[in-house]
């Protein structure tokens, strides 16, 4: 049986503002960029009480909370911190993958330190975190990675939980199906239709019939429900891509896509952010209402330097999508490929910097 | 409808027309020419793709006025393969047009003119003039820094600013910068200034246009809120206009960006330097185009390497007295400006390694003309 931990910091990037800026200590604070279609990349949680949470708007987090204090994101200190929760995770396995600057997936199933439990390795961690970057994380103990997921949110914040392999069937039954990985809203609402709301409904449905519903996510379902996850860590695995993809509540034509590839395009620039490694391919993706997927993508000569950018030129191969300009869309997709080093792109310096 | 032109003069509006037909046919309008006779000896020609219009005409033998719609594609493909003859066209129900030439005879599938957009006039105001030959010698100088990529949005296309006695145009891609200025000029009917941003597009249709103007022909100049104007003479009467639809948004603030200080200078033949680069920049690494600048005492060294390819250097004579220094430029962007530059001698201006280049004609035709490029990291 794996051990694997999810340490997950606490609203990070606002954590780091308050701790290097005594002014900001508990006050809600909003990390984010200012102008019109920027989106929050943190709050904090005295902001967080107010409603804002990550990734919403910033004129909207304003708007729930007027008090708050916005702090334009300065990624390369919180690369730094990040780092040095690297540096803690390596004192006790060398098996961490980072899902981002403020997340990592631990295998604690062998430990460096000779800590008897992987419980005892998460409770050390946050103490080295808690004592030496003088920051909160929460962490999740778990037999694989989906669980140890669920398991770092579910004391949130600065706090540990652990799922017990024997424990985790009656953990996962009364969950909604929304909680399990790759189910988004448009896939909930196809469950409940079946009637299946919770993990434990969907548990008691047939491998065959998932199968029939949802193809080979089927099968993935059948396996989440009972706990199941195969999935290694895997250490030092680069981006590859990175994208968002929203599927929408009523099929729209392209002219009207507009708002959903800006909302897209920021999303992904924030994770992006988070990356050392810069893209230089910029995809869009729909989906048809009759399911045909098409991607188009674009390399420019210089990679996008701004979200706007990049919503421009996802808002740009629209024009190469050459269908009816009736036909209508269920999904449409935002994504950034072809990661590189900084260095490895001997990259035109700006003019307007 | 029906009229006879002349092949040759008739293909000759086609050509300069083509440019603003819409190629794709998502609004089967777009695809079409509008053509009408009136009872002035002339056909009136207009195509337009919405961000672009131009209207135009040609001499013409009117038997019977009206207007159609015909596909302007087939249209000009079909004319071209005419001999230099006169080609009547006549306008039939149900929006058929006839073409007859000699013993050739075409019926060509037309549309509506209902349907064809309303075209923007040239505005009532006193227009401004502006010497054809200083306009289009400014686009060509400035026309290649524009940004294709669509999303720098507002970098689109070159921003014009005309006062009384001057005329400059500015364009940018966030990485170099084509500033060119003639304040010998006097513009015409220019009240105190103008500024408005030309698109990309419309400049390199006005370029054409204004390939077609008589030598010391005057472009018109005129705006609305929605549109600029360019209005040119025909020799045979009337005159061709090209609308755009004016880019919105803020031209950024470049006069903070133009190199104050650059105090290593020198002064290299362009000939010379634009074979060096061209040689050299065929090892350069195909993406990025770098190549390295090596200024040292009295001479400049190009160089450049590439993992797949290899690698080339080539030194120039040039009477340098500053510290030695190197620094890292896209080739492309140095030989877009020496294919413009109009000068036997370029001057190179340089601070240090990380910032902003200056290039200068060395005498030359007298414009004030300044291209200022971003180093490369290296």
């Amino acid at each position: 049986m794996r051990k694997i931990l999810h340490i997950d910091m606490d609203a990070f990037y606002a954590s780091v503002e308050q701790r290097d800026d005594r002014a900001l200590r508990g006050r809600p604070v909003i990390v984010a960029w200012r102008g019109p279609r920027s989106v929050v990349c943190a709050a904090s949680y005295e902001a967080r009480r107010f409603g804002v949470r990550s990734a919403m708007p910033a004129v909207s987090a304003e708007r729930l909370c007027p008090e708050a204090i916005f702090v334009a994101p300065d990624f390369s200190r919180y690369r730094a911190v990040s780092q040095q929760t690297r540096e803690i995770f390596r004192r006790h396995t060398d098996r961490i993958e980072p899902l981002s600057l403020d997340e990592a997936y631990l295998d604690v199933t062998e430990n460096k330190t000779g800590l008897p439990s992987a419980t005892r390795v998460a409770e050390t961690i946050r103490r080295q975190i808690r004592e030496e970057l003088r920051l909160t994380a929460s962490a999740g103990v778990a037999p694989n990675k989906y669980l140890a997921k669920i398991a770092s949110d579910w004391r949130k914040p600065d706090g540990l939980f652990v799922i017990r392999p024997q424990a985790a069937y009656d953990f996962l039954t009364p969950l909604p199906v929304g909680r399990l990985p790759g189910v988004g809203r448009v896939m909930e609402a196809r469950l409940k239709r079946l009637g299946i709301a919770t993990v434990g409904e969907l548990r008691g449905q047939a491998s065959t019939r998932l199968e029939a519903s949802f193809g080979r996510f089927g099968r993935r379902l059948y396996e989440l429900a009972r706990g199941v996850d195969e999935s290694e860590v895997e250490p030092n695995r680069p981006t590859q891509s990175l994208s968002a993809e929203d599927t929408v509540e009523r099929d729209v034509r392209l002219s009207e896509t507009e708002p959903i590839i800006r909302r897209l395009a920021e999303k992904v620039w924030t994770a992006a952010r988070k990356e050392r490694r810069r893209a230089r391919t910029v995809v869009l993706k729909l989906k048809t209402s009759d399911f045909k997927l098409l991607t188009r993508s674009v390399t420019p000569a210089s990679f996008p330097a701004t979200s706007e950018e990049l919503a421009g030129l996802a808002l740009a191969l629209r024009a190469r999508v050459g269908l009816d300009a009736r036909q209508r869309y269920r999904l449409v997709g935002v994504g950034l490929g072809n990661f590189r080093e900084p260095e490895e792109v001997d990259q035109n310096r700006e003019l307007f910097a | 409808m029906e009229i006879t032109v002349r092949t040759t003069d008739l293909l000759k509006e086609l050509l300069l027309i083509q440019g603003v037909v819409e190629r794709k046919t998502t609004i089967p309008i777009l695809s079409q020419l509008l053509v009408e006779a009136g009872g002035d000896g002339q056909i009136h020609l207009a195509a337009t793709d919405l961000e672009l219009a131009i209207s135009t005409n040609c001499p013409a033998k009117i038997k019977k006025s009206g207007s159609g719609a015909v596909p302007a594609r087939k249209l000009l493909d079909y004319v071209r393969l005419l001999p230099d003859a006169d080609l009547s066209i006549k306008l039939l129900e149900n929006h058929y047009v006839q073409l007859r030439c000699g013993r050739a005879s075409t019926r060509m599938v037309g549309m509506s003119r209902e349907n064809f957009p309303e075209l923007a006039a040239f505005p009532s105001t006193p227009p401004a003039r502006i010497p054809g030959a200083v306009l289009a010698r400014m686009i060509r100088k400035t026309i290649f820094a524009i940004a294709s990529e669509e999303a720098r949005y507002t970098l689109n296309g070159a921003q014009m600013v005309l006062k009384p006695e001057s005329i400059a145009l500015v364009a940018t891609d966030g990485h170099r910068l084509a500033h060119v200025a003639d304040d010998h000029t006097a513009i015409e009917g220019v009240p105190a200034e103008i500024r408005c941003l030309v698109p990309r597009k419309a400049m390199v249709e006005l370029q054409k246009l204004i390939d077609e103007l008589p030598e010391g022909g005057t472009v018109e100049f005129g705006q609305d809120e929605t549109n600029l104007f360019f209005s040119l003479p025909l020799a045979g009467g009337g005159r061709r206009v090209l609308a755009a639809r004016q880019l919105t948004g803020q031209f950024p603030n470049y006069e903070a960006v133009l190199p104050k200080d650059n105090a290593r200078v020198c002064v290299l033949p362009s000939e010379p330097l634009t074979q060096a680069l061209r040689r050299v920049a065929q090892f350069a690494d195909e993406r990025s185009h770098a190549v390295k600048l090596r200024l040292e005492k009295d001479h400049l060294t190009l160089t450049s390497s590439s993992s797949e390819a290899g690698e080339a250097d080539e030194e120039l004579d040039t009477p340098y007295q500053g510290e030695p220094m190197v620094i890292g430029f896209n080739s492309q962007y140095l030989l877009d400006f020496l294919a413009v530059a109009g000068s036997e001698e370029v001057r190179l201006e340089l601070k240090d390694e990380q910032s902003a280049g200056q290039f200068r004609p060395q005498g030359g035709d007298g414009d004030q003309y300044r291209y200022i490029v971003m180093p490369m990291r290296i």
